[in-house]
């Protein structure tokens, strides 16, 4: 899970933190803004055997650099793109607009994206093959 | 700048699928700049490619290089110690790059991952329009500034072909611009309608890829 700065409340967890709960591993980091999430960023991560990436971005009319949600929203969309042109299921990455999560708040979303993905398997750079 | 842009993601990886481990490599210059073969789309292109090769049953490795021109040999040579250790390379430079690449590193296979198709301008972010053709003999100082060889769809050179739009567009392509409606338009503007009246001749193609392939010698240059 990459998250914008502002999406979460509690800055006690730092910029970068992992949590295991009912079968889920989250291995979240937070960004300046969600407008420095660059494609190959998301592209490495699943290449590194993610299931899948979830980006946290600020409502678009809240982002607090005026269009960086909007920017990475754009980009979501590119990297599906990409994703299905080598047989991958999009779904595989999202994006998800909020402010000021609590940490349980932002597990609970990048749970909705694990059951999002569950239907198509482990990443295929893990099994070789996707549902 | 030369633009191009990424072949189908398929195509790759059927080049790709015979080697064990492959050299990426682009060039910082126009292809960056239009987004198709700078260190940005290496990065990108570099896992998707892993990623789709591996999901097809081939483990293939591939390692990344952006050079700042691969049309230049100094920085070409960069590569030497990196193509060592490879058995194959995709460019993602425009052609002259790939034969660059292709001629210093001879016999290994080097493929092309782009399509170069045109010299453009990026109109604003994510726009890309053709401004030149590289047709060897320039007509610019007679079209106030707009180029009818690479803008007009039939690259006429002396006026419109009678399928402008009443908005002003090419029959072609409702979203372009007719290259001879602007040409016209300026041409009022500055009080020199009646300079574009004038028959133009023939043109000489043969400064351009018509005359065979370019070949140019600056004695004053050379060593």
């Amino acid at each position: 899970m990459l998250y914008c700065q502002h999406g979460i409340r509690d800055e006690a967890k730092g910029s970068a933190w992992s949590q295991e709960a009912d079968g889920l591993s989250v291995r979240a980091v937070m960004m300046p803004c969600s407008s420095k999430i660059e494609v190959p960023y998301v592209l490495r991560i699943l290449e590194s055997g993610a299931d899948a990436v979830e980006i946290v971005a600020c409502p678009e009319q809240s982002c607090k650099l005026l269009t960086g949600s909007l920017r990475a929203a754009k980009r979501v969309e590119y990297i599906r793109d990409l994703l299905k042109q080598i047989g991958y299921a999009p779904e595989r990455v999202g994006i998800s607009h909020r402010l000021s999560q609590k940490p349980d708040e932002l597990i609970e979303i990048a749970g909705a994206r694990a059951d999002a993905v569950r239907a198509f398997g482990a990443n295929p750079m893990k099994t070789g093959e996707e549902k | 700048m030369i633009f191009a842009e990424w072949k189908p993601i398929d195509e790759l990886i059927e080049r790709l699928k015979v080697h064990r481990k492959v050299l990426l490599v682009g060039c910082a210059t126009c292809v960056a700049e239009c987004a198709a073969g700078g260190e940005k789309e290496v990065e990108t292109l570099a896992p998707l490619l892993h990623m789709g090769l591996q999901k097809q049953g081939y483990t293939v490795e591939i390692v990344t290089a952006t050079l700042e021109k691969q049309c230049e040999w100094e920085f070409v040579e960069q590569l030497a110690e990196q193509a060592a250790q490879v058995d194959a390379m995709m460019s993602i430079a425009c052609g002259i790059g790939v034969q660059a690449l292709a001629e210093r590193f001879d016999p290994m296979p080097v493929y092309p991952g782009v399509n170069t198709s045109a010299l453009t301008i990026r109109e604003e972010a994510g726009l890309w329009t053709a401004r030149c053709a590289a047709c060897g003999d320039c007509v610019l100082g007679e079209t106030f500034g707009y180029c009818p060889v690479a803008r007009c769809a039939k690259s006429l050179l002396n006026g419109p072909c009678g399928g402008t739009r009443k908005n002003g567009k090419c029959e072609v392509n409702e979203d372009v611009d007719c290259v001879w409606n602007l040409i016209v338009e300026r041409a009022y503007e500055r009080g020199q309608i009646e300079s574009i009246g004038k028959l133009k001749g023939t043109k000489n193609w043969s400064n351009s890829g018509h005359g065979g392939p370019k070949r140019v010698i600056r004695e004053d240059l050379r060593q």
